[in-house]
């Protein structure tokens, strides 16, 4: 299975800067993830690999074969890439069979062995039931089952996924994620997948690009993405939703409204520079009781919502509004003065 | 296992291919195509244009001169003309729009029974040629002949006839009337899209079945009436056989009918005047086409995204449902079945007009056989059949290529295409028939007085509504379904011929059907373009009502009627067309 790399990268449509100067190595055999909000240029990039849209500037290799360079390219349909598209763009009038033997078809294999593969590709997504059915009475998941056969039936060098799983409910989508890292992993495919959902692309990535305006802005395994974001709109993009403003005052303490936070580290920032503190609304914890090393701010509780297990409580600290945890039985009174408490090591020091 | 070794695209290698530049086949489809739509749409106005400022016909010489305009304008017709214009489009299009807005609440709005019965037929009265109904009304309404006023001069002991239909009142009743559901078709889907929540909260706030319909229904479509209404304006505009036959020859001129009587009825012809006057009437009818498609554009920018909860639904409206539906029968009675039958009826009579209890006894078969003796007729009728299967399908063609390539590619240039190709929607057609006498007759090849000439004529007209009704299915064919079969390793071709063609087949055939329909009914243009040597149905049925044989005319309308109820039957079973392809709008 070859890589990718992805050199100086660029889309530009009239104005709109879609792609900026993307650099990006895909090891072989890798699922690698681009996580972005809406309009970030995730499509587009995945497009340009695939040769469906012809890149402003840049270069794209797939091993050592080069697609892409300097206006000349290779057409999409001699690129050998099976892609799965955000709508399934299953053919509506050709059967579950041909939709998937399509590919073989086009390259001319002899009658049996179009039948032998296609009815593989169908096993390994468990549709082969279904072959003879036609699109429109398939389900959402079954529909995306066979773009996924089609994709993978002529061995594709490499697999791309345009938000697969976007059109499915919840529950089918947790599923299927399952399911196509599993099959990616016993195919042993370089894959690059496109997803807005961060849990989709931390559950399922060997690395993640995090995209922000055409650019990437991280790029890291799941876990460091999530335990270590690189900066602010990352962190507000895998769940980190309370962000302090403060000032450096040593390498593990930043001040914050007149108080001294402890944190494992300060992002190499030197003394007395701003920085933005973060902190995930779990860690926060409103209530009486001190365990040892934490911190303590003091804010007003401005409301408490009822969720169940426990209340989520909105405190100001300062011209700060942030979320914090507090049990069923704290008394709590609007507009109350609360002291919020957290472990140095659920702190994170961003850049500003 | 052969089943997993990797398969490569193509046998041979694969090398980085530099982007191409020159001609590609592509780019010289999408210039060929530009140049084709412009030479149709502009070269037979052109040639109006010019001979407007002519001082004589078509090929003799002249200079320019303003002549003709200060001819057109001291016509002592041309007052009464320009009132009559006014008051026939405006009337027509408020019975137009109001029955067809009511047609459509009925339909899309309310629980009234038989809705889906209803919807059927208000298609077949849009399919009713202008022809046929006026044959139909002038059996039932003419002062002399019309069943209804003999039978209400017998009943009340009458003097005279109570109705006339050769009358303006006349004109705009029979024109609002079979035009409402065309201005149904129009109106519904807004209505489809109202939430019904809307509604149903101003009926949980205590207000009625009507006064809902009234102050909620309604105002949420305005809009959409509105710019309808100026539609339907422009088309009373350009209507060319209802006041033609009911009109002008009581002396009733509307603008249309003017120019026609100027150039083709008058001896001798003043083709000056027509120009001049086939000018002005483009010119206003370019600036009303104008505020129509800003007012469409304005309504798509208004809509609303919809939130959660949206509901489409028809409103219970109780026993006041009852009413609707007899409000339908009175409808569909007078617009359909009434007419229907008296042509049928009046097709097996020797004489039309005198009616007792002895008129069942007096039927005969013999118009049948004196209009299949006719040779113009059966001449026509091959003519016209022709056309519309041939030129039908030359029409769909470029208007799919030129769809195809404004909303498929991202070609530069496509869309000058598109804004060429629909230039022809601001043109009433007897202008389009006038400006092409103009650009062909004398020039020395053979396109004026061939048939060629109709299908230059058909083709020009209608490429921009065969272009609308492609380009609906055109826009559902999703990009991603062509991606994926480039993704699949296919060339452009191979994926047309496998994805892209059999996913429009439907699409073009339907449109098919629409243009078919269409040529089969073409008056205004033909009558113009159509002499002894290329005759067309239409104006042979034209010329039996002229010369008042309406028995003959009759039977040769049921002729035509059966040989297209026989192809839309043909179409709806063998080709599968189902009526929700049949954009018009
Ligand atoms: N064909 C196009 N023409 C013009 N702008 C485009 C086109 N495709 C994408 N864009 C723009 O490029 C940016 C990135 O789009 P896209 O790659 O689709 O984002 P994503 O997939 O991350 O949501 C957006 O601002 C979008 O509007
Ligand atoms: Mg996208």
């Amino acid at each position: 299975m070859p890589d990718v790399k992805i050199t100086g990268l660029t889309k530009r449509f009239g104005d709109v800067v879609a792609v900026d100067a993307m650099n990006l190595h895909v090891p072989e055999g890798s699922l690698t993830t681009f996580l972005g909000p809406s309009g970030c240029g995730k499509t587009t990039t995945l497009r340009m690999i695939a040769g469906l849209e012809t890149p402003t500037e840049g270069e794209i290799a797939i091993g050592n074969e080069v697609v892409y360079r300097g206006g000349a390219s290779i057409a999409p349909e001699r690129r050998n890439i099976g892609m799965v598209f955000q709508s399934y763009a299953i053919w509506p009038h050709m059967t579950v069979f041909n939709n998937v033997a399509y590919p073989l078809q086009v390259r001319r294999r002899p009658r049996k062995e179009i039948r032998e593969r296609t009815m593989q590709a169908l096993a390994t997504v468990r549709m082969t039931d279904l072959a003879e059915r036609y699109p429109a009475q398939l389900s959402g998941g079954q529909q995306q089952r066979v773009a996924v056969a089609r994709a993978i039936v002529f061995q594709p060098r490499i697999l791309l996924f345009d938000e697969p799983l976007s059109n499915l409910d919840a529950k089918l989508r947790e599923a299927m994620r399952i399911e196509l890292r599993e099959l990616q992993q016993r195919l042993g495919v370089t894959t690059l997948y496109v997803t807005h959902d961060q849990q989709e692309a931390l559950a399922i990535s060997d690395q993640v690009a995090v995209m922000d305006q055409g650019k990437i802005v991280q790029l890291d395994r799941p876990q460091s993405i999530y335990e270590s974001p690189a900066n602010k709109f990352v962190a507000d993009f895998v769940g980190w939703t309370n962000f302090l403003r403060g000032t450096i005052s040593d390498g593990t303490t930043v001040d914050i409204e007149g108080s001294a936070i402890r944190c494992r580290d300060t992002a190499d920032l030197s003394r007395g520079a701003k920085a933005e503190v973060t902190v995930r609304p779990v860690d926060f914890r409103i209530g009486d009781e001190k365990r040892p090393g934490d911190n303590e701010i003091a804010g007003e509780l401005r409301t408490s919502i009822y969720m169940g297990k426990y209340l989520i409580c909105e405190v100001a600290i300062g011209a700060n509004l942030v979320q914090a945890y507090a049990d069923l039985n704290s008394n709590l009174k609007i507009g109350q003065r609360v002291m919020v408490r957290f472990q140095p090591d659920a702190v994170r020091v961003l850049k500003i | 296992m052969a089943a997993s070794e990797p398969i490569a695209a193509t046998a041979d290698s694969v090398a980085l291919r530099p982007p191409r530049s020159g001609l590609t086949p592509s780019s010289a489809v999408l210039i060929g195509m530009t140049l084709l739509v412009a030479f149709l749409a502009l070269y037979p106005v052109g040639w109006l244009v010019y001979g407007s400022f002519s001082s004589a016909p078509p090929r003799q010489g002249g200079f320019l001169t303003i002549q003709n305009y200060i001819n057109a304008a001291s016509n002592p017709l041309i007052r009464g003309t320009f009132w009559n214009t006014i008051i026939f489009s405006f009337g027509q299009m408020v019975v137009a729009v109001a029955i067809g807005a009511g047609l459509g609440w009925i339909i899309a709005r309310t629980n009234t029974p038989g809705r889906r019965t209803f919807e059927l037929l208000s298609l077949i009265v849009f399919l009713i040629p202008g022809l046929l109904a006026v044959l139909a009304w002038t059996m039932l309404l003419s002062p002399s002949k019309g069943i209804i006023n003999q039978l209400l001069m017998w009943a009340f002991g009458l003097e005279k006839a109570p109705f006339n239909i050769y009358s303006m009142g006349g004109m705009i009743f029979l024109h609002g009337v079979y035009l409402a559901p065309f201005t149904y078709l129009m109106i519904t889907p807004s209505f489809v899209s109202i939430d019904s929540g809307l509604e149903e909260s101003a009926r949980m706030s205590g207000s009625g079945v009507f006064k809902t319909f009234w102050r909620i229904t309604l105002p949420l479509t305005r809009p959409a009436i509105l710019s309808t209404a100026l539609f339907m304006f422009i088309i009373g505009l350009e209507s060319f056989d209802i006041p033609q036959m009911l009109g002008a020859p009581y002396g009733i001129y509307v603008f249309v009918t003017q120019i026609y009587t100027t150039c083709c009825v008058q001896y001798p012809p003043d083709y000056g005047q027509a120009t001049a006057l086939s000018s002005v009437l483009l010119a206003a009818a370019a600036v009303l086409i104008y505020f129509y498609r800003r007012s469409v554009r304005q309504i798509s920018r208004f809509e609303t995204i919809k939130g959660k909860g949206y509901r489409v639904g028809a409103a219970d409206i109780g026993r006041w449902r009852w009413l609707t539906f007899a409000i339908c029968v009175v409808y569909f009675f007078f617009t359909v079945v009434l007419p229907l039958a008296i042509v049928l009826l009046g097709s097996f009579l020797r004489f039309f007009g005198k009616f007792d209890m002895e008129i069942f006894n007096r039927m005969t078969y013999e118009n049948y056989i004196r209009v299949l003796a006719h040779p113009a007729l059966v001449n026509g009728f091959l003519n016209s059949l022709g056309l519309a299967v041939i030129a039908g399908a030359v029409c769909v063609l470029m208007a799919a290529v030129v769809g195809f390539i404004t909303i498929r590619t991202r070609m530069t240039g496509r869309g000058l295409l598109d804004g060429v190709a629909m230039i022809p929607v601001a043109y009433p057609a007897t202008v389009l028939g006038i400006g092409l006498v103009w650009a062909w007759v004398g020039v020395p090849v053979p396109i004026y007085g061939t048939i060629l000439i109709l299908a230059v004529a058909y083709i020009t007209r209608y490429v921009p509504i065969g272009l609308r009704t492609v380009s609906g299915g055109i826009m559902q064919i999703s990009d991603e379904l062509e991606s994926a079969s480039k993704m699949s390793g296919a060339s452009w071709l191979y994926g047309f011929r496998r994805i892209i063609l059999p996913l429009m087949r439907p699409t073009l055939a339907a449109a098919w059907l629409i243009m078919f329909l269409l040529f089969m009914r073409e008056l205004s243009m033909s009558i113009i373009l159509a002499g002894t040597g290329n005759p067309v149905a239409s104006v042979v049925i034209f010329d039996y009502y002229s010369s008042g044989e309406l028995p003959p005319m009759a039977a040769a309308s049921v002729i035509m009627a059966a040989a297209m109820i026989a192809v839309v039957w043909f179409a709806r079973s063998v080709l599968k067309i189902s009526y929700s392809d049949l954009r018009v709008g």
